[in-house]
């Protein structure tokens, strides 16, 4: 198979058979970004659609330099971000992002608590939108808080902060009950 | 480095895309820090709890919707692309009706009949294709002897005069015929 880069140059020039290869190498990666920001399967699946198709119109636009899945998922968060301010949400659950880190002495059971899918997966939930996309980015993706920074549109030292601040709201939500 | 700034650090210590000069200060920092190993301890565990779930993504399904759209936007993008076809053909046509206007303009200044102006012979109203080209349509028009007198109008109809010595019938099938440039073909 092409690379994701070779893939964009065929896109560029009209290939559906290119774009259908780029589709599938990629589209998990767009719909697990968008459902962890979303929480909500088919807007996420409709979000796949829109990214992909905005891949068909501009690919020609690539630059080079550039790493592709950073491209993409830069796409990603534009169209999720449109989506949110199209359908304003009640986030009245959201976490503080002032509150206190948990006791040390729970250290033990926080990471048996962490490795709770279900239990993860409730208090990802919880936490802010913004919050969510850097976890999410930095320890599904694997990426470099710089690479971050360059898909959500901010400095590194947010990114670096509401990482932080999102550490710290897990642990509350795990914590709870212990 | 700061305690706090190796503090921020620590979830890209667990992801391994620190650069190596940062991952040895944060190394350093977590052999005498027992606050921080469990920090780590807990990132490692995020991490690895999330990178283990499954996400069932639209996959196939997803791609032929996907394909489905974006034929459906081929077809907007092609028929709003179309418009400039009758309008190429109307322009050329403008253009061999100018053309044949400035010939006799020039002629008449040069050459007068004594007896006037040949009579014309009979008027045709014709609809043309959308595609049809203007070197398609000219030699239509040179086939049955016909000049343009008038059109488009406002459902895009042309006049044609046949030549005095025409044979009426004989042109109307032979636009007829011509499918590529002529849709439609009626005595006046």
């Amino acid at each position: 198979m092409d690379s994701a880069e070779r893939l964009l140059e065929r896109i560029a020039s009209g290939s559906s058979e290119a774009m259908a290869d780029f589709y599938r190498q990629f589209e998990s990666k767009v719909y697990a970004f968008a459902l962890r920001k979303l929480n909500d399967p088919h807007g996420s699946a409709d979000i796949v659609n829109e990214v992909m198709m905005a891949v068909w119109q501009g690919a020609g636009g690539f630059q080079a330099n550039a790493k592709v899945s950073t491209w993409l998922l830069g796409i990603t968060h534009n169209k999720v971000i449109d989506r949110i301010r199209k359908n304003v949400r009640n986030e009245s659950e959201e976490l503080s992002e002032t509150m206190p880190d948990t006791d040390r002495t729970a250290a033990v059971d926080l990471v048996a608590r962490a490795q709770d899918a279900e239990r993860l997966s409730e208090c990802m939930e919880r936490l802010s939108q913004a919050h969510r996309e850097v976890v999410h980015l930095a320890f599904f993706e694997d990426l470099t808080y710089g690479e971050i920074a360059e898909i959500v549109g901010c400095p590194e030292g947010t990114v670096k902060t509401r990482m932080l601040h999102a550490k710290q709201n897990l642990k509350r939500c795990l914590s709870r009950g212990l | 480095m700061t305690d706090k700034k190796i503090e921020e650090l620590l979830p890209w210590h667990v992801n391994k895309t620190l650069e190596p000069e940062s991952s040895r200060q944060v190394e350093e920092y977590l052999a005498g820090d027992a606050d921080a190993r469990a920090d780590v301890e807990f990132l490692r565990a995020v991490r690895n709890t999330l990178k283990d779930q499954t996400v069932q993504s639209p996959g196939e399904l997803g791609l032929k919707r996907f394909q489905k759209q974006l034929a459906e936007t081929r077809q907007v993008r092609s028929a709003a692309r179309q418009w400039w076809r009758p309008a190429l053909a109307a322009a050329a046509l403008v253009i061999v009706v100018q053309g044949g206007l400035l010939v006799n303009l020039w002629q008449a200044e040069t050459y007068v009949p004594l007896g006037g102006d040949a009579p014309g012979g009979p008027v045709l109203q014709v609809e043309l294709n959308e595609d049809a080209t203007a070197a398609a349509l000219q030699e239509a028009l040179n086939r049955v002897g016909a000049t343009i007198v008038d059109g488009p109008g406002a459902l895009g109809i042309y006049r044609l005069r046949l030549s005095a010595d025409a044979n009426l019938d004989e042109a109307i099938a032979v636009l007829s015929a011509n499918t590529e440039v002529v849709r439609h073909v009626s005595k006046e």
